[in-house]
């Protein structure tokens, strides 16, 4: 597979995404909002200790957005990837992350991507590479953000929790050995 | 797992292992020699456990929980370094719903998922006192441990991940949260106790294949169909309806004396008994109040009495026994019983009667007097209603307290304890 960051950067060489049990594919269909979308591609992020698959997707006006899905967890965003500019030394699990405007999330975890797949068309992508370090925060309220620590630079991307059910997802993937 | 060509070769016997939860899976056992191996490139260290345990549900294995089918995925034991008791732990996976963990301590079942909400603290006391989704739960225990046996397949590095977090465990029975914490991570979990018959049902074994079960376990509930709350709002009902009755009845109560004589021993003569004059009761059924009043001072007096229908000849008997004494002592006055007896007997219906007395005179005094009343309030009947409505709930409120310091005589942070 090849993918290219930008159009002058050579193109980067990357390995299939390895099976797993994610009942979502490319072609899996959605709601968000009322909003009808489609899948179109995927980044997985292996970490130490848990898996990460961003399902990129796409509205029929063409605008993207990331679904989130681990172990049957779901989280949306709809925003682009952002940097950072707050104290990157507060991005700890069981601490208060401040956001800015009075938002404050917990952090749940801070893992290092070990190992980043890409499959089908993605949107607008931070990182090509693993090595950086991923955290997850949240409210109660269900807003969430993922962070990306790659040496002095941080992104952000904020969205928020949401079941499969909301998802109202078709043409996914049927186990039926859990039937 | 059906359909799977994802395996890993053992680098300690070269078995070549298929892989269950394919890319998810992150640390295994070899299934030919038992090594468990981490299977990230960043980490491929390899262990071996010292003691081999039979899980009492077969990794593989298949169970219905709330509807959905979960796949035994791993099992684990672990062991609390301080106090060193051990538990067992299976890891469980759908893979629509994720993750979760049957946890077996003394053959006492928790089936426990991971929660995405943070629980709230309550309390001074920040880390003690938590509310979720409306229960209070209290902390119950806090602990590290380690890994003692591993077998199957995991989504994340069991061993080292369980060495390296800090565990809280708050309990509202039947319930419980769970939180590991470690420099890199929080995890909350919920957990709801599960019967062995339940859990045995769940993956359609025999009850008996489960470890045998020991005491209770620490998030048991106690099995009643209501709550002590709905107990004590319906005793408070039952009591003002008990009083309410009472007053009714007292206010319905004729008390009409039918009868009132006087005795003397002389009137015996020769006879062993005494009879009465006849008299007259009206109406249907009713109680019958008998006052028997004899004049003594330091001495007693005792009869046997039989109440006897005219028209029927039915006999209604009973015996009283009368005494009083008195005296100064020390200074100090006293006494003791009284001049009077009384005995009721219910359900007498109407028509003529005479009474027989057969007394018993000491040498000092030999009068008495019958008074008899129809219909009195029987205060009685209001006193063991209220002890019969009190009698369940204090025998429910009683036993709940002795199994909750029970429960909680295995924390460290009971509430039953004062320091």
């Amino acid at each position: 597979m090849v993918i290219t960051e930008n159009a002058s950067d050579e193109p980067l060489l990357v390995a299939k995404v390895p099976e797993d049990w994610s009942f979502l594919q490319i072609g899996s269909a959605g709601e968000y909002k009322n909003n009808a979308f489609t899948i179109v591609g995927r980044v997985r992020l292996q970490l130490r200790n848990d898996y990460k698959n961003f399902w990129c997707a796409v509205y029929s006006t063409g605008k993207c957005l990331w679904i989130a899905e681990s172990f049957g967890s779901f989280r949306v965003f709809t925003t682009s990837w952002q940097r950072y500019k707050n104290d990157a030394t507060k991005l700890r699990a069981g601490k208060t992350i401040h956001l800015g405007g009075n938002i404050a999330m917990q952090g749940e975890y801070v893992e290092r991507c070990e190992n980043l797949r890409f499959e089908g068309e993605i949107g607008p992508w931070n990182l090509f590479r693993p090595g950086f370090f991923v955290v997850q925060a949240s409210r109660d309220s269900g807003e969430t953000a993922i962070f990306t620590i790659y040496r002095d630079t941080v992104d952000i991307l904020t969205g928020e929790r949401v079941s499969s059910e909301d998802l109202k997802l078709t043409n996914i993937l049927e186990w039926n050995e859990w039937k | 797992m059906s359909g799977n060509n994802y395996t890993v070769t053992c680098n300690h016997c070269n078995t070549v292992n298929t892989v269950r939860g394919k890319a998810m899976t992150l640390a295994m056992t070899c299934s030919g020699c038992g090594y468990y191996m981490r299977l990230g490139d960043w980490n491929n260290a390899a262990s071996v456990f010292k003691k081999k345990v039979e899980p009492a549900i077969p990794i593989g294995a298949k169970g219905r929980f709330d509807g959905i089918v979960y796949e035994v995925m791993g099992f684990v034991v672990k062991r609390e370094t301080k106090y060193h008791y051990s538990w067992r732990e299976y890891l469980l996976f759908n893979p629509y719903k994720g993750y979760a963990f049957l946890a077996e301590y003394e053959g006492n079942w928790n089936f426990v998922w991971p929660i995405e909400e943070n629980p709230r603290t309550v309390g001074n006391k920040s880390d003690h006192d938590l509310m979720f989704e409306q229960e209070h739960y209290r902390i119950y225990q806090k602990y590290h441990a380690e890994v003692q046996y591993a077998v199957g397949e995991f989504f994340f590095d069991v061993v080292d991940l369980t060495e390296t977090t800090y565990n809280h465990e708050y309990i509202a029975p039947p319930f419980f949260l769970t939180v590991e914490k470690s420099d890199d991570s929080v995890l909350w979990c919920k957990g709801e106790y599960c019967s062995p018959k339940e859990i045995a049902a769940a993956f359609n074994i025999p009850k008996s294949k489960l470890p045998a079960k020991e005491g209770r376990g620490y998030t048991q509930p106690i099995s009643t169909s209501f709550n002590s709350q709905s107990l004590i709002s319906l005793t408070v009902i039952l009591f003002f309806v008990a009083v309410l009755a009472q007053f009714y009845f007292s206010f319905v109560a004729t008390e009409d004396v039918v009868f009132n004589e006087d005795f003397d021993q002389k009137a015996l003569s020769d006879q062993k008994f005494l009879v009465s004059h006849p008299f007259d009761i009206s109406g249907s059924t009713g109680n019958l109040e008998f006052d028997i009043y004899a004049p003594l001072t330091n001495d007693w007096f005792y009869a046997d009495f039989s109440l006897i229908n005219e028209q029927t000849g039915v006999e209604y008997n009973f015996s009283k026994d009368v005494e009083y004494y008195s005296g100064v002592e020390d200074g100090y006055s006293w006494s003791e019983g009284s001049t009077h007896g009384k005995a009721l007997i219910s359900q007498i219906p109407g028509g003529r009667y005479h009474i027989n007395v057969y007394p018993e005179f000491s040498t000092t005094y030999q009068t008495f007097s019958i008074k008899v009343t129809r219909n009195v309030s029987m205060l009685v009947n209001f006193w063991v209603t209220l002890l019969l409505l009190m009698a369940f709930p204090i025998f429910y409120l009683i036993r709940r307290q002795m199994i909750e310091v029970k429960r909680w005589s295995e924390s460290d942070y009971s509430p039953y304890v004062t320091e």
